[in-house]
């Protein structure tokens, strides 16, 4: 503490409540303002004596109390009637009844917590120190004595002329308050306390932020499972029960689900879209209406456009996007316009749809059957906008290239079908465009540049070698592995190289 | 004053009161005596009785334990007396948490001199028994660890409370009464924590009174502010306590289950908290003003107006005992009128007619001067109310809900171990937290005591 | 003046005579301050019986990872066409009980059986009996015997179906071509493809015996249909045809093989706006589900029934010329008293003015010359054709004791040296004087082929686990001889085998296999067609293949009547002990079903027990009262049995049903070896061949009582006074009943039993223009047999609590049947009432939840939202039917242990398995609504009336239980809803439940009934529903009758 010390203010101390209150009265009407008394206890007409006046604080209860009324009006509206409304009781979302007793709680709570803490604030508390407590016989202000104190800063404050107007009070004694330069102020370590104490309760919401942002992968923390984990197995749930570790469990073989009539084979060409011979069927076995295309419509948008493109020319957005990245392997999907597919029966498209076709997977499980002969039914309709399809609807001759000779080769025959079955097709086309690879079209007898910079003839070894071993020779602006090894025998592949010889130009 | 007439608080200002503090009565008295029981050590019974509260405290520390960790069902609840015990108790120290505020507040507001004596003590009390009333209905919900729900904050689920609930006016209500109650008591407390500061010895001492104490001087512009704040919130705590019980006993009457549903509820519960309220603040006075050297302070007219209130609010609730029974009748309403034939001659009739005894009858003692001023009749009598109280909570919640409107699912509860053991406990919590007070902090308001003397007020006219 | 106004129709209503004469002893249990019972002594077994479920473990719920638990998703590979995961396929099969097949719809959820429900279209009626509700969980039993072993002095040898292999291969394979030594134990089948396989073994060992035991069986019926007709006959009933019934202590609305088509036949005839109501007679010793229903009930003791019978066909001999009278006619005694003679009388007028459209039947219970005589009264009747037909039921055999006891002799002669147990249990339910026990244990190699490892597999050298139905092929025949077919809904959890795979085993063919032998013997039957087999098994049955009605029967011998019986009982005279079938665990066999051990008895209530059932004056003239626990003796043979009084028993009878005290079972049934004591008493070991219905010379030692704790749903304790006279004040108002006369009279008389002010609410209610779901349960129809409440059990994944957390009342039940008596303690009359979530609009439970936890959907169901629950209960204080149940503990903490996984197959995945601390109800079945609404709405369609059908409708046999949508005109609750019988219950409340009831009306006999008065003013006040003249007293006297 500092050695340097200024009057603060002038003490005088008095024994009774008689005393204070007529010393008050002399000081006040000495027109001293920054003075005052200190009592034990509160002391009837010291307020006159000393003419304090009457406090604002009602005013800041009133207030308080306004607004936290309102408040809880506001809120229990907001939140019962407008945020999140529901049915309670048949009642009205919105009935003041039985919210009165919040809003009275709320009014008593705010008013009540105004009224405590602007008190203090108006009496400039809590504060640490008090240059008074430096009298020691300060301490009996709050036992049983009554002091009465002017300070220094007061305007009309003069040293002698203050003491003696206290000494004409009758005071029992006087005494200059020192105050120092420098107050004293609260020990570090209780600073620092609190300010541990304060930086605790921030924790609860920094750890809410944390978890509101952070990006670690671990799943969050969850003491409590009550019911997001339940003792019972939802759809495609693991079980530690059975070996395949799935709670599904298959349908066994033989028995027969009332939703299994697909399985009843009742009506054998509904449900594989072959008829008892084997043949495919020519047409969709359910009658066609309007409602009936347009249920295929919705089905083929939801379920096939993705890849074959609304208008199933086969520029889908997966389609789209595979040949952006220019994915190896990517197999485009069918152009369903094309002939080959124009011409199909029903019950072959039907099949290809259940049971999928080249990298297509089956749509069985995610299709009913219904549906997928209404997809049939709308293929064929979407067909007849198109030129192949139209020819299939309205009876216009085939080109000759989608028909074989009749005078063909048996064995170019097989393999122009072979072609199309084994799904070559699919990338080699035969009208000289270019699809996933080159066209079979003039192939034969062409001379390839291959990657390592030779040049080799398509004759039909290397046809034969290229079926057996795509990867053996790589042409130039192909990449290796594209091509799959088609399953297929010496035999057909006879019969291929065949066809794509008599394709010769 | 004669005997035959209602006791009223307010009828004894008119007489010429005895002095309500009595033997030497200066102001240095008066600091000295009740500072000094938190200045030296205290008497070997508060280790005692401490040594005890903490040993049931931790008896409640199991049973809340392993009630979380099991469910509820370590209770004797069932269906249909979904609710047992832990409301019983809820209501008792609810009740009990009453009389602090309103002598506090009420008192002050009827500018009641004798409240000083008793008030600080009172408050203490209050705020103690609404922190054991919070902790049942916190512990009774099924799941503890959502609790938060009922609070009006932003949640997962993006779903608020519920207004129309009573169960959430109870929430706002025991939440605010608890708050504005602790305001009001260290409000109070200040200018005394002042005074110890000031008498402190040691510099722990000094530091911890001082900080409680807020730089307190005892300035008269303080005081000024002071008071004026005291008022209002007297005057906010009023109706706050009157409400508070309402509340509490809308749970029941906003109900539509026979022996709840009534309209006679608000007022017949907030008389059975004052009831109750005095009667526990009688039962806890006679031991502390024999112990701690307080019989100056707390006076036997402080203790004979507290019984006047007992007999006066113990003929309230007798009153209201009657009138639900004629209001059964009186409605014609076949399932009401069971309700309490089966309270009185049904299987917890046991329970109903120990509730009579102990709430009506037993306080018609105090017609007698000489009752009223006997310390042991007094605290036999307050005992024998708070053990009435809590059977009046008892027949109020089990009795209705064991036989409502459907025979078929009328069901006896019983109670287990472990209801016995949160009861028996919550006393714990009850006892610890104000042997606690007892030590450390003044037991009477010791500013406000002082008002109450010749030397607080001027002898001169002026 | 009253504001609530209510006539005094009301009965008094009471429990047990107890009660109304408040003796000292029952003063005492009154009076005693908290009675807990004997709480200590069973708590220590109950608990270990559910796998520490009460909660003694201090973890929460499974604390055991505090970190969100990771998810994984394993669809299936190759998805079979038209599944979709997690949509619900039905599959129709047959679940067998004593050698009747009962067709079934089971529910599969990804591959899993979840439910069983009636196959509708089956033509012995759509119905699934309790057992067959409670299949999903004996399915994933824990308990269920998971793998075959050899049993060596006692001792479990872990062995394997290789080993059974092998050790068939040297111990019986040897005596192909003969067989002497051999004899298989088998349950009754019905199943054609059995019988051919039975054929093979018997060429295989055609010195073996092959013998059939059923502890429940209609043998003395099969005994005299067999004699009059010349063969294996069958009747069956068309119980909507008859406007008079007689039952002759004969269940057949709940334990008959067809009692949902009884049941239902029987229920369209108690609905009196639908069809002329029948009026119904039941004659019975024990009260049955049946003798509920009935307009009037004599309870007579069983030996007496004959008599009664007597008594009826010499009257309608005498005074209607019907049929010829009887050599001897009993007049003393019993009958000699006014009632019987009025009752007599009451029935033989009506039925002889009914005949051709009457119907007299008896029970099983009754000797084989009641069972023929009835035959002869009812074709002398002329209601063969109409109400009764009898069916060449061929091959189909009702097995008796006799073979039994003669193998059983030859195994005590050491003739036998292999006994096989094909899924019998004779150890512990054949007849005790057989001692089976001690004879069986002389056979060298003793086989039991069976489910569980119960008593008889422990006594046996090998035991080899069964598939349960659920995992097995199989076929059968239902009562009406429909050839009905099983498939399996899942691969055998366990391995087991099929019954089929067995046999073929035993007989050396390891190659037969059920599914391809039961097509071969289809194809014998119907020709070789794959696509009518297909059909057949996913229809479930093949139709047009029911039996073919049987010729005209022989002269029925002259019954008569042992005079020692016609006397009423008095103390002086013993007891007669009457054996039930219960109608929970049936034999015994589901003992192990906790959904079933829960299930209150549809008349005691009991819960986890059996008991000794006596009537309120045989308990009173022997000083016996409830929970007494007293030795009985029979026929030399004693057993501790605790007594549970009964009104409606008839005096001097004490009704034992069978099928508890298990021993060897499961950890609910009971398993010594686990110290898990028996659930009930084991009634078996008073039951002998010529005691196997009724047992006569019962004496009881009443020097020596114990208490044993019963607990019961309902009456959780004892009543006082003020109880009594409370209930009695009430239960007219909440059950309301009428006559016949007073309905015709006052069709809306239900609607004005208790008057009130108009409800008026205070604000302008919440409208429901879209969907309005409601229910109504018609009283009249509804008899109280509780499979609803199993079967919300099983739909809604309810759990079990145990006996003493029902015992504390916490029963958690979302349906529960309340049953109350009226009338002569002796003779009363009992109402039952269903009640479940009423589904208030202005409900009450809503408003006072504190987090909208409970909430009113815009369709009107009061949904209760369960993660939003935090377990205030408040909403349970505030249901005036307090149909809300609570979590006390977390019932399923069970399902968390490694024997829970399995459990857990079983659970409806659409249904939340709820925690504790949360509280839960009916919920109107709101899955299946949204499931129709998905099923409806994907195609732009409204749901139609009869798209959701709640698990308890769908399963009532007597179809009491309405549901729809009450904003559709049509629909069959709405008719309900306005029906002039309906009423809410507590309408004053004005909580405007959307469940109401159909008030029930008795069809009075005006010579057994007081007289009607018809009421006056009850004509002109409708709207208002305030009504203030003094009628309430005139109305007080309908109901003394009886």
């Amino acid at each position: 503490m500092s050695n340097n010390t200024k009057q603060f203010a002038v003490l005088a101390e008095y024994e009774t409540v008689d005393e204070i209150l007529s010393a008050a009265v002399k000081v006040r009407d000495a027109g001293y303002a920054k003075w005052d008394c200190y009592t034990p206890m509160p002391v009837h007409g010291l307020d006159d004596a000393m003419g304090v006046e009457q406090t604002r604080l009602p005013w800041f209860t009133l207030c308080a109390g306004i607004t936290g009324g309102s408040l809880g009006v506001l809120m229990q509206w907001w939140m019962n009637a407008v945020d999140y409304p529901f049915i309670t009781s048949g009642k009205p979302d919105w009935s003041l009844p039985a919210n009165i007793p919040i809003v009275f709680e709320l009014t008593i709570l705010f008013s009540a917590l105004t009224t405590f803490f602007a008190m203090w604030i108006m009496n400039n508390l809590p504060r640490w120190y008090s240059p008074l407590s430096r009298v020691k016989r300060f301490a009996r202000a709050t036992d049983d004595r009554f002091f009465l104190a002017i300070e220094t800063a007061d305007p009309l404050f003069d040293a002698s002329a203050t003491e003696s107007l206290l000494r004409e009070t009758g005071a029992h004694a006087i005494e200059s308050v020192e105050d120092p330069d420098e107050s004293p102020t609260p020990p570090i370590w209780l600073k620092h306390s609190l300010l541990i104490a304060g930086t605790g309760l921030l924790i609860p919401l920094m750890i809410i932020a944390y978890a509101r942002f952070n990006t670690q992968e671990a799943p969050r923390v969850h003491l409590v499972p009550d019911m997001d984990f339940q003792e019972k197995y939802k759809a495609q749930n693991p079980s530690p029960l059975f070996e395949d570790g799935r709670a599904a469990r298959a349908q066994l073989a033989g028995t027969f689900a009332f939703e299994d009539d697909h399985l009843i084979l009742e009506d054998p060409g509904y449900y594989t879209g072959k008829d008892e011979g084997g043949d495919y069927l020519a047409e969709v076995p359910i009658e066609v209406t309007r409602e009936f295309l347009e249920r295929g419509r919705q089905r083929y948008a939801i379920n096939c456009a993705v890849c074959h493109g609304y208008d199933g020319v086969g520029d889908g957005t997966v389609n789209q996007r595979a040949q952006s990245l220019q994915t190896a392997g990517w197999i485009p999907p069918s152009n369903l316009h094309q002939a080959y597919i124009a011409a199909q029966p029903k019950g072959q498209l039907f099949e290809s749809i259940t049971m999928g076709i080249r990298n297509m997977p089956g749509y069985k499980s995610a299709i009913t059957t219904e549906d997928r002969w209404a997809i049939v039914a709308y293929l064929e309709a979407l067909q007849g906008t198109q030129e192949a399809g139209a020819r299939q609807l309205w009876g216009a001759a085939p080109s000759v290239e989608e028909v074989s000779p009749s005078d063909e080769d048996p064995l170019v025959a097989k393999g122009r079908e072979l072609h199309t079955t084994k799904t070559c097709i699919a990338c080699h086309s035969l009208d000289g465009t270019t699809l996933v690879s080159g066209s079979f079209l003039g192939l034969a007898g062409s001379e390839r540049k291959l990657t390592d910079g030779t040049a080799v003839v398509a004759d039909e070894a290397y046809l034969h070698e290229s079926i057996m071993d795509p990867n053996a020779k790589i042409v130039e602006g192909y990449v290796p592995g594209l091509m799959v090894i088609p399953p297929i025998s010496d035999d057909e592949r006879e019969a291929l190289v065949a066809f794509i010889l008599s394709l010769k130009q | 004053m004669s005997n035959g007439e209602i006791a009223s608080a307010e009828l004894d200002n008119i007489i010429d009161p005895p002095a309500l503090v009595q033997g030497k009565a200066d102001l240095a008295t008066i600091t000295e005596t009740v500072s000094r029981v938190a200045e030296h050590k205290p008497p070997k019974a508060w280790y005692i009785g401490f040594a005890m509260a903490l040993g049931v405290l931790g008896m409640l520390g199991m049973a809340v334990l392993y009630l979380i960790a099991t469910g509820v069902g370590v209770w004797g609840n069932n269906q249909p007396v979904a609710w047992g015990w832990p409301i019983v108790n809820f209501v008792f120290w609810v009740g009990i948490g009453h009389a602090g505020t309103l002598i506090s507040a009420v008192l002050y507001l009827f500018r009641q001199g004798w409240r000083t004596g008793i008030n600080r003590f009172s408050e203490a009390m209050t705020i103690f028994a609404v922190i054991c009333a919070g902790l049942f209905p916190a512990i009774h919900v099924g799941r503890i660890w959502v609790i938060y729900w009922v609070f009006p904050i932003p949640n997962q689920m993006a779903m608020w409370p519920q207004f129309r609930s009573p169960l959430l006016w109870d929430v706002f209500a025991v939440s605010t009464y608890f708050t504005v109650s602790l305001l009001f008591w260290y409000m109070g407390l200040v200018p005394d924590l002042a005074t110890l500061r000031d008498r402190s010895k040691t510099k722990i001492r000094r530091l911890m009174y001082g900080i409680f104490a807020l730089g307190w001087t005892g300035a008269n512009r303080q005081w000024h502010r002071y008071e004026r704040a005291y008022l209002l919130l007297a005057a906010l705590a009023t109706p706050l306590v009157l409400s508070v019980h309402s509340v509490v006993s809308f749970d029941f009457a906003v109900s539509q289950l026979p022996g709840w549903h009534t309209t006679i509820f608000p007022p017949y519960f907030v008389a059975g908290a004052i009831f109750s309220g005095f009667a526990m603040v009688v039962t806890l006075a006679v031991p502390a003003r024999a112990l701690f050297g307080l019989r100056d302070l707390i006076t036997l007219r402080h203790l004979e107006l507290m019984n006047k209130v007992i007999m006066a609010t113990g003929m309230l609730v007798g009153y209201a005992y009657a009138m639900e029974f004629f209001m059964a009748w009186y409605s014609g309403n076949k399932y009401e009128g069971f309700a309490f034939v089966n309270r009185a001659f049904g299987p917890y009739a046991w329970a109903y007619w120990i509730m009579v005894t102990c709430n009506v009858i037993t306080p018609q003692i105090y017609w007698f001067k000489k009752a009223r001023r006997s310390i042991p009749i007094m605290f036999v009598v307050s005992i024998f109310v708070n053990i009435g109280m809590w059977f009046e909570r008892f027949v109020i919640t089990v009795t209705s809900l064991n036989r409502d409107f459907l025979p078929s699912s009328w069901n006896y509860f019983s109670p287990t171990v472990i209801d016995w053991a949160t009861l028996i406990g919550s006393f714990g919590l009850f006892f610890t937290l104000f042997l606690l007070f007892c030590r450390f902090l003044p037991q009477v308001a010791i500013a406000e005591v002082k008002t109450q003397t010749p030397h607080a007020h001027s002898h001169s006219a002026h | 003046m009253s504001s609530l106004e209510r006539s005094e129709s009301t009965q008094k209503y009471w429990r047990s005579l107890n009660e109304l004469e408040q003796t000292p002893e029952f003063q005492a249990l009154v009076e005693t301050e908290f009675p807990g019972g004997p709480e200590e002594e069973w708590t220590e077994s109950s608990r270990r019986r559910f796998l520490q479920l009460m909660g003694a473990s201090l973890a929460l719920g499974s604390m055991s990872s505090c970190r969100w638990q990771k998810e994984y998703i394993t669809p299936m590979v190759d998805r079979p066409e038209d599944w979709v995961p997690g949509k619900p396929r039905h599959y129709a099969s047959m679940m067998q009980v004593g050698g009747v097949a009962a067709g079934v719809v089971v529910t599969s959820y990804d591959g899993r059986p979840t439910k069983v429900e009636g196959s509708p279209k089956h033509p012995a009626g759509a119905g699934t009996s309790t057992y067959a509700q409670a299949a999903t969980l004996e399915l994933c039993d824990p308990d269920r015997s998971q793998a075959p072993c050899q049993i060596i002095d006692g001792a479990e040898v872990d062995a394997s179906w290789e080993g059974f292999e092998s050790f068939l291969v040297e111990q019986l394979y040897g005596l192909r071509g003969s067989g002497g030594g051999l004899a298989v134990i088998a349950q009754s089948d019905s199943s054609p493809a059995m019988a051919a396989l039975r054929r093979r073994f018997e060429e295989t060992y055609p010195e073996a015996t092959w013998v059939e035991w059923e502890a429940w069986s209609r043998d003395e019926e099969a005994k005299a249909l067999a004699s009059l007709f010349g063969g294996p006959t069958r009747p069956t009933f068309k119980a909507e045809a008859a406007d008079i019934l007689l039952t002759l202590d004969d269940d057949f609305l709940e334990l008959h093989p067809e009692h949902k088509k009884n049941a239902r036949g029987y229920a369209s005839r108690r609905k009196p706006e639908e069809r002329a109501m029948n009026r119904h007679y039941a004659v019975e010793p024990s009260f049955s589900v049946t003798g509920v229903g009935a307009d009037h009930r004599l309870p007579v003791r069983g030996s007496q029934v004959a008599g009664v019978l007597l008594a009826i066909q010499a009257e309608l001999a005498v005074n209607y010329g019907v049929g010829s009278a009887p050599a001897s006619v009993p007049t003393t005694g019993l009958f000699a008293s006014g009632p019987v003679q009025a009752f007599v009388k009451a029935v033989a007028g009506d039925l002889a003015t009914h005949r051709g459209s009457c119907l007299v039947t008896a029970g099983v219970n009754q000797p084989a010359e009641v069972h023929a005589t009835v035959v002869g009264l009812n074709i002398a009747l002329g209601n063969r054709g109409n109400t009764v037909e009898y069916h060449a039921a061929d091959g189909m055999t009702e097995p008796g004791t006799e073979e039994l006891s003669a193998l059983v002799e030859s195994m005590r002669d050491g003739a036998v040296d292999t006994v096989v147990c094909l899924g019998t249990n004779p150890v512990y339910d054949s007849p005790a004087d057989l001692e089976f026990t001690s004879a069986y244990s002389r056979v060298a190699n003793r086989i039991h082929y069976g489910l569980y490892r119960d008593e008889t597999a422990m006594a046996s050298t090998w035991h080899v686990n069964a598939a349960h139905w659920l995992e097995a092929w199989a076929d059968g025949r239902s009562w009406d001889g429909t050839h009905t077919f099983a498939q399996p809904l899942i691969a055998p959890l366990y391995d087991g085998r099929d019954r089929y795979a067995f046999v073929g085993g035993l007989i050396g063919r390891g190659d037969i296999e059920a599914q391809s032998w039961i097509q071969q013997q289809f194809n014998a039957l119907y020709g070789p067609d794959e696509l009518a087999w297909r059909k057949a098994i996913q229809r479930g049955f093949q139709p047009g293949t029911s039996f073919v009605k049987a010729g005209a029967p022989g002269v029925a011998p002259a019954l008569t009547m042992d005079s020692g019986q016609l006397e009423p009982w008095d103390e002086s005279m013993p007891l007669e002990a009457v054996f039930r079938l219960d109608s929970k665990v049936y034999d015994g066999r589901f003992a192990n079903l906790g959904w079933l051990q829960e299930l209150p008895d549809p008349l005691t209530k009991l819960t986890w027990d059996n008991a000794a059932v006596i009537g309120v004056g045989t308990a009173n003239a022997l000083g016996l009262k409830d929970h007494d626990l007293v030795e009985f003796e029979l026929n030399g043979r004693k057993l501790e049995l605790a007594v549970y009084v009964m009104p409606g028993q008839a005096p001097g009878t004490v009704g034992l049903p069978i099928g508890y005290g298990r021993t060897t079972c499961g950890h609910v049934a009971g398993l010594a070896a686990d110290e898990i004591d028996p659930v009930g008493f084991d009634t078996y070991k008073l039951r002998t061949t010529d005691a196997m219905a009724f047992g006569q010379g019962m004496t009881v030692d009443r020097e020596k009582k114990g208490f044993y704790q019963l607990v019961s749903t309902q009456d959780h304790h004892v009543i006082d006074t003020t109880g009594m006279d409370g209930r009695a004040d009430r239960i007219g108002d909440l059950v309301r009943s009428g006559t016949l006369e007073e309905w015709r009279d006052h069709p809306d008389f239900a609607q004005h039993r208790v008057h009130h002010p108009p409800l008026k609410s205070t604000w302008k209610e919440h409208e429901y223009s879209d969907y309005k779901w409601g229910m109504a349960v018609d009283l009249s129809a509804c008899n109280g047999c509780g499979a609803c409440t199993v079967a919300c059990n099983a739909e809604n994944n309810v759990p079990i609590v145990g006996k003493d957390q029902v015992f504390k009342g916490r029963e958690m039940t979302w349906m529960r049947m309340d049953r109350y008596f009226t009338g002569d303690p002796e003779n009363p009359q009992v109402v039952s009432q269903p009640v479940s979530c009423m589904h208030c609009e202005n409900a009450p439970c809503e408003q006072v939840c504190p987090v909208a936890a409970t909430v009113h959907s815009s369709e009107g169901t009061n949904d209760m939202v369960y993660n939003r629950c935090i377990g205030t209960r408040y909403c349970s204080n505030n249901c005036p039917y307090k149909v809300r149940r609570f979590n006390f503990l977390n019932w399923n903490e069970d399902l968390q242990e490694e024997d829970g996984e399995v459990r857990k197959l079983s659970m409806n995945p659409e249904v939340t398995v709820r925690v504790r601390g949360v509280m839960e109800k009916c919920s109107y079945c709101i899955q299946r609504i949204s499931a129709a609404r998905i099923e409806r709405h994907s195609k732009g369609e409204r749901i139609q009336d009869g798209d959701v059908v709640s698990a308890c409708q769908d399963v009532c046999p007597s179809e009491a239980i309405y549901f729809g949508d009450l904003n559709d005109e049509s629909s069959a609750v709405r008719k309900k809803h306005d029906n002039d019988r309906a009423y809410a219950m507590l309408p004053e409340l004005n909580n405007k439940p959307r469940t109401v009831y159909l008030a029930a009306i008795r069809n009075l006999h005006p010579d057994l009934a007081p007289a009607y008065e018809p009421h006056g003013g009850h004509g002109g006040h409708g709207g208002d529903g305030h009504h203030s003249d003094g009628h309430s007293d005139d109305s007080g006297k309908e109901v003394e009758h009886v």
